[in-house]
């Protein structure tokens, strides 16, 4: 229970709360509709105040760290687990939450400040004792998605953003955090819905490294498992073929040298080869004319003698004896010419022909060596060539070890977040009595506002936790608002009866806005009628124009009227609850 | 068949033929290389012929041999 709130600053409206209802007004006179706290009377730093004193977060030269506000110390008196306590922080020192009372047995203890002697915590130690003293939440816990003190407080101070739906205490609130703190305050097993944002982090994590995986990858390597594998064993038998070879490979170090000769080598034959034809058409055409050279009869070269005698003057004849000489020597040397070159030649071709045959002997050994060798280059290129392949079904099986990885990765996801569903299913079966309360009590506080039951509805989906309220006056306006004023209040009428409580709700003047006046009345009286019977604490801010005294019920003016702690006023510059203008 | 007959041209008596082997016998030169000048230009004068005009033109003190080689029979 909150009991009161204090400033150092003088100008400031110290408010005294008590136990059941609790009115903070603010009149305003001035038309402006202006909803900025900075120009309004305070109800909403009034909020903010408390969620400081709290343990709040802080941004410079916003909130309660502006320029006008340095170094004001704001002090929080109330009652945690049956003691009292005052609890100040201070906006220049704001990392630091300093506390009197008897805090033996917190989890954890206050320091003592050299200067001054007074005891202290740092901010985030004193949202852990909050959490221990308000929630019963533990100190420490092993989970990474865990319900924190001050995402469960925000739900019963309400302010600013938090009136979009029932669920959410700010509009961006994650899917995770909403899930484990409503659980964490309904009684249902929270750490379900931890166990679903781990997996869905699982499953991101795998589809980034699937994303990634296929990044630079050659598209001959983006294939599925089996077309990898089919790939691989096709370049397993490559290599298997080319080891083949290497293995009866024999090198020639000579072997282009060897290449070069043997084709010389044909060069000569061919060379070779076309001599001996021609030399044996010459001999045949020799020994042909050896046959058609036949002897010329002497007969005939007297009859040419005799002849020419006849023709030609005889002085001028050389004698028959030297003619007859004359054709036998020429006859003879024709003859033994062509006999000689007959010769000649026969020996030419008996030569060129056994030329050829040793030329084609060689020829053919180099043959034989070049058939059963290789180059030392090419052993090079197909050691090469091994390697080439070794190394592309290395890059193979990388990638079906990732493929097999992710593949798996998703399969245990599948498996684990179906677990996680039956599980989750089975204890939200078993807490049935919990669920039960939940909703018995929002059907009541929703058939007190709009004689219809409301629906609360608990479910576990694919992805976890799913909470919805719905209530069956959708004409009637501003019924979002009293969905949330329905469901805060069945959380607080829920936790009075559990170990440990905040013991407060507290809903800033946003939540009546656009609500039918005969709702309003009706949210105020049953947040009289329930805070003073469960004995809670309920404090609304409220604008002085929206209350809807025609609706009230008899005597609930009265009760009403005795509700109200402090009135802020815009009459006066010191009229709000800092009592400073700016 | 010395001199062109009826039956015979000039070009095919061996007078005819010893103008083209004197023509052929420009300088000294063997039996064999000049009937293979002859034979290769003339197909028509056959061996014997070619013998029977060197024969024809020794005889007229047109030729002579030195040494195995032919020549034109100079003054």
């Amino acid at each position: 229970m909150i009991k009161s709130v204090r400033c150092s600053s003088p100008t400031f409206k110290p408010i005294i709360f008590k136990k059941g209802f609790n009115v903070v007004l603010a009149d305003r006179i001035s038309a402006s509709t202006d909803k900025d706290s900075r120009n309004g009377l305070g109800k909403t730093t009034l909020l903010t105040i408390i969620h400081f004193c709290l343990g709040a977060g802080t941004n410079p030269n916003t909130g309660l760290r502006i320029e006008q506000l340095k170094d004001w110390t704001f002090f929080l008196d109330l009652t945690l687990g049956e003691k009292d306590f005052t609890i100040s922080r201070n906006t220049t020192d704001f990392g630091r939450v300093f506390v009197e009372g008897d805090f033996s047995g917190w989890p954890i203890s206050p320091e003592r400040d050299e200067t001054g002697g007074k005891f202290f915590l740092k901010i985030s130690d004193w949202n852990l004792v909050l959490g221990k003293l308000m929630f019963d939440l533990p100190v420490a816990i092993n989970k990474k998605y865990i319900p924190t003190f001050r995402s469960l407080i925000s739900y019963f101070i309400r302010y600013g953003h938090a009136f979009e739906e029932p669920f959410k205490h700010y509009p961006q609130q994650k899917v995770w955090d909403i899930q484990v703190n409503n659980a964490y305050l309904l009684g249902l097993n929270w750490e379900y819905a931890s166990d679903f944002q781990l997996l869905k982090d699982q499953k991101a994590t795998i589809d980034n490294l699937e994303t990634a995986s296929k990044e630079g990858i050659l598209p001959l390597y983006l294939g599925s498992q089996g077309e990898l594998e089919a790939e691989k064993i096709r370049f397993e038998e490559q290599i298997k073929k080319a080891e083949v070879q290497l293995s009866t490979f024999r090198v020639h170090p000579q072997y282009v040298d060897l290449q070069e000769k043997a084709a010389s080598i044909t060069d000569e034959i061919h060379e070779t080869t076309n001599k001996l034809i021609i030399n044996q058409k010459i001999l045949k055409k020799y020994q042909e004319n050896l046959v058609e050279e036949n002897d010329v009869s002497v007969q005939q070269v007297k009859k040419i003698y005799s002849d020419a005698g006849l023709i030609f003057p005889n002085n001028l004849l050389t004698s028959l004896d030297n003619t007859l000489e004359f054709h036998k020597t020429i006859v003879s040397n024709r003859k033994t010419y062509l006999t000689s070159e007959l010769d000649r030649l026969t020996r030419r071709i008996e030569h060129d022909k056994q030329e050829i045959e040793r030329l084609s002997d060689e020829r053919a050994k180099l043959f034989q060596i070049l058939k059963t060798h290789g180059a030392l280059e090419e052993y090079t290129l197909l050691q090469k060539r091994v390697l080439d392949l070794k190394q592309q079904i290395d890059t193979i099986k990388g990638r079906i070890e990732i493929i097999k990885k992710i593949d798996q990765g998703k399969s245990t996801l599948k498996i684990k977040r179906e677990e996680l569903l039956q599980t989750s299913r089975q204890d939200l079966e078993e807490r049935e009595a919990q669920k039960k309360d939940a909703i018995r009590l929002f059907n009541q506080n929703s058939e007190y506002l709009y004689a219809n039951p409301g629906i609360l509805s608990i479910d576990v989906k694919d992805t976890g936790y799913k909470f919805a309220v719905e209530i069956q006056r959708s004409r009637s306006q501003g019924i979002g608002n009293m969905k949330i004023f329905c469901y805060d209040l069945m959380l607080i009428q829920n936790l009075t009866h559990a170990e440990c409580s905040p013991d407060f709700l507290i809903h800033d003047s946003m939540i009546f806005d656009g609500v039918d006046e005969r709702q309003v009345a009706k949210a105020m009286e049953l947040a009289y009628q329930e805070s003073e019977n469960s004995d809670f604490q309920y404090i609304c801010a409220l604008n002085s124009d929206i209350i809807p005294f025609g609706d009230f019920s008899d005597g609930f003016k009265a009760k009403f009227d005795q509700s109200v702690r402090v009135t802020f006023t815009d009459a006066t510059d010191d009229g709000g609850l800092l009592g400073i203008r700016f | 068949m010395i001199l062109p007959t009826k039956t015979c041209s000039l070009s095919n008596s061996l007078l005819g033929f010893g103008t083209v082997i004197l023509e052929a016998l420009t300088s000294p030169a063997t039996v064999n290389s000049l009937w293979e000048k002859i034979h290769h230009e003339e197909q028509q004068i056959t061996f014997e012929k070619f013998i029977l005009t060197l024969d024809l033109l020794y005889l007229l003190s047109v030729i002579e041999i030195d040494q195995g080689l032919l020549r034109r029979k100079t003054e």
